[in-house]
């Protein structure tokens, strides 16, 4: 970089016109590198590795849920339990693919707390519910 | 790839027909390629095209003309068009006496080293902004909500809020009131951008224009310490340790990138817009050239639309500047004074005026002139951060190297002071550092109310001018043994060093806010797209990662969604007046947090996942309906 900035400094630009170029350079590199790196951050298939969970009708009773991967491609197991009783009502394993979602339609049998568990590769859980009374 | 390609592309040319395009024009119109260095005109164009664009803007709302990408590429083309005309028939014909000034000639060492400075300057902002990318700063959410309603409405809109109010008993939203907080020059130049260019306000593109105008605040102080000490042999060498002391040591610490990242916007605008001011002030008062009165003039103007601080500061600055020009040459006060006032008749200052006077009379009076901010700010200290710095967290802010050689210099400009060397370069710098340094440490000393530690990160931009002068000026003194100097010259160049890299490590270790940042900005997609105009939601600044960016989902109202402040600002009996905000997210089922979910009819919570779940966990009447690693969102049952 030195060796390429002293071979700028001795060519026959004037030396104002030098500086200019030399702003104009490193504001195109700055900008490229924070834009692209923004990019890269926000990139489901990049260095990401969350996801969400939550529901389709928030304000209804309707169970229907969807999980959003914003990590790298990843299977997820979920269950529905009821409040206070550990056996899972409903269960199943699902695989998104990275930056993609998957909805799973569900809807309520009994009224009582409905848990939706959902877990991924790496154990780590999140979970949602509704109090129907 | 090829659209982030084409984006990037398109972002650019937008990049230079707002902030560089207009003001390039207005220049040659004026000067043609004379009385200003090519470098000159490039560094200025980028301030006065700010201004001219949000100027045009203004017009185009006043007249009812929408802003939209054709509307805005029309006028900023158009007004550079007629510039350009004007410049083709007023220098045509006279021959193009090109100012090959030999103060814009530097050797290629002295070349190199200011690369080297300018490369530092761009690697370390970039290094740390690279965490600011998707943006968290609270400041520039607010601001950015303004800018996109700016251009959702394709006109410029009051700035007016709506607060939790009681009455009669029952928590509700009063009627939007007009706010002062914000100024119109803050952020037409987003809203121009994000019609011409498409690109998102939730996006890098923010901090980069900020990080434009900054890098462009750099090069200004350096034209300005140029001029300043134009009659010094050493002038280069201080331009050059001036863009050192500025740009590449201290580079993280406000008002450099932390001010960039945090998206101090006015700050950051007002610090370019100064300098150049000054500049065309100094040129004026040496050379007698009424268009640089003009553009001081017109410079001037567009600080006090564009940030309220910095227009104070700038007019306290040149209060004092002229006091002192009279103080040093009493004896031709009125010789002076009928001077300037006979120059005030020329037809372009009195077009100026009167320009003036229509514009702010019938096209748009900044907000703080009309509300009572001015009576906030003038009067006795109210808040502990009004009160004063210490010497020692003034030297902080200041940064060590730069308060020690500023005020070496500051005494010795008061000792040494030589008229004819100096004319008008040393008052101003005295009065700059004086009155910044007055706010800083004793704002009650001259009735004003404003933030003390704000204020002196304004002057890192005089202290380091004359830093930079009392370095030079040392190390070039022929009297001294050469190794004495050389050796001391080292010593103190590596404890400048260390001092302005000092803590910046810390800055650049890997942290987590930009994904925190992002799983808020989803959450905020999530509900946008869950909830009515009827719905009311909650969230919380205490514990959640750029919050303030919510609103841009919503685009409701300023105040929405509502939000749990910072503890303390419930407690200090001045900032909030109402507890709603803080209870329906602190106690739920206390007794005020279940009256104003009632009242207030809120019916959705977006809480911290670890700090705010557990007091909604309890509760049979809250659902939770989302979960990310961060954050869950809770919805109240009716």
């Amino acid at each position: 970089m030195i060796k390429s900035m002293s071979i700028i400094a001795k060519n026959k630009l004037t030396s104002e016109k030098k500086i200019i170029l030399t702003v104009i350079i490193f504001l195109f590199f700055s900008f490229s590198f924070l834009a692209y790196s923004e990019r890269k951050q926000t990139d489901p298939t990049g260095q990401n590795s969350w996801w969400e969970l939550y529901f389709e009708n928030p304000q209804s009773q309707d169970l229907t849920f969807t999980i959003k991967n914003y990590g790298k491609a990843k299977k997820f197991h979920w269950k529905k339990l009821e409040k206070e009783n550990p056996v899972p009502l409903q269960e199943a394993d699902i695989f998104i693919q990275a930056g993609q979602k998957s909805t799973i339609p569900l809807s309520l049998e009994i009224e009582k707390k409905i848990i939706l568990e959902v877990t991924d590769e790496e154990n780590k859980k999140k979970e949602i519910y509704k109090i129907i009374n | 790839m090829l659209e982030f390609i084409q984006s990037q592309i398109i972002f650019y040319l937008t990049i230079t027909l707002v902030l560089f395009v207009p003001g390039y024009f207005m220049l040659l119109a004026f000067f043609g390629k004379e009385k200003l260095s090519s470098l000159e005109r490039v560094i200025l164009s980028s301030s006065l095209s700010i201004l001219i664009t949000d100027f045009l803007m203004l017009l185009l709302s006043r007249v009812g003309i929408i802003f939209t990408r054709n509307s805005l590429i029309l006028t900023l083309i158009l007004f550079s068009f007629c510039c350009f005309i004007v410049y083709r028939k007023r220098f045509k014909k006279s021959p193009a006496i090109v100012d090959k000034n030999s103060l814009f000639t530097f050797s290629s060492k002295q070349l190199l080293f200011i690369m080297l400075v300018l490369f530092l300057s761009f690697f370390l902002r970039s290094a740390y902004l690279q965490n600011s990318s998707p943006p968290s700063s609270t400041d520039l959410g607010h601001h950015m909500y303004w800018s996109k309603l700016f251009s959702e409405t394709g006109k410029i809109q009051n700035y007016t809020q709506s607060d939790i109010i009681k009455e009669n008993e029952i928590y509700q939203i009063d009627s939007p009131r007009p706010i002062s907080d914000f100024v119109i020059g803050e952020h037409l130049i987003f809203s121009a951008i994000n019609l011409i260019s498409g690109a998102n306000f939730i996006s890098a593109f923010p901090i980069l224009v900020l990080f434009y105008i900054n890098i462009f605040t750099l090069l200004a102080i350096f034209i300005l310490s140029l001029r300043l000490f134009e009659n010094n042999p050493q002038n280069k060498n201080i331009a050059i340790f001036v863009l050192l002391f500025c740009g590449a040591i201290f580079a993280i610490d406000p008002p450099q990138a932390k001010f960039i990242g945090g998206g101090v916007v006015g700050n950051i605008i007002g610090n370019l817009l100064m300098p150049i001011t000054f500049y065309f002030y100094i040129r004026f008062l040496r050379e007698r050239v009424t268009p640089f009165l003009f553009f001081a003039l017109f410079l001037s103007m567009g600080l006090f639309y564009t940030h309220h601080l910095t227009a104070l500061i700038f007019l306290l600055t040149f209060a004092i500047f002229i006091l002192l020009a009279l103080f040093f040459n009493f004896h031709a006060t009125k010789k002076i004074l009928l001077g300037e006032i006979k120059l005030l008749r020329s037809p372009l200052l009195i077009t100026f005026f009167l320009f003036v006077f229509i514009f702010v009379f019938s096209i748009y009076t900044p907000t703080y002139l009309k509300n009572s901010a001015i009576n906030t700010v003038v009067g006795a200290t109210k808040k502990i951060e009004h009160t004063g710095l210490s010497l020692l967290q003034f030297r902080n802010i200041l940064g060590e190297a730069r308060f020690a050689l500023g005020s070496l210099g500051f005494i010795l400009f008061l000792f040494f002071y030589k008229k004819n060397d100096f004319k008008y370069s040393f008052l101003l710098l005295l009065s700059w550092t004086s009155i910044i340094t007055i706010i800083s440490l004793a704002p009650n000393l001259i009735k004003l109310s404003i933030p003390s530690g704000r204020v002196a990160n304004y002057g890192i931009y005089p202290f380091a001018l004359i830093s930079a002068f009392v370095f030079v000026s040392i190390f070039t003194q022929k009297k001294f043994n050469n190794k004495l100097i050389i050796s001391a010259f080292i010593l103190i160049f590596i404890f400048t060093f260390i001092s302005g890299f000092d803590g910046n490590v810390d800055y650049f270790k890997k942290n987590t806010t930009n994904k925190n940042a992002w799983q808020t900005i989803q959450t905020g997609n999530y509900l946008a797209s869950k909830m009515s105009s009827t719905d009311f939601l909650a969230s919380d600044h205490v514990y959640l990662i750029a919050d303030s960016w919510l609103k841009l989902f919503f685009m409701r109202d300023y105040y929405f969604p509502s939000y749990r402040a910072n503890f303390e600002r419930y407690e200090n009996g001045i900032d909030k007046h109402e507890f709603c905000t803080r209870d329906m997210i602190s106690s739920p089922d206390g007794e005020l947090g279940k009256k104003c979910f009632s009242d207030l009819g809120t019916n959705f919570v977006m809480v911290d996942k670890a700090m705010d779940s557990m007091q909604f966990q309890k509760l049979n009447n809250f659902w939770q309906i989302y979960s990310n690693d961060k954050i869950n969102v809770y919805y109240r049952k009716k």
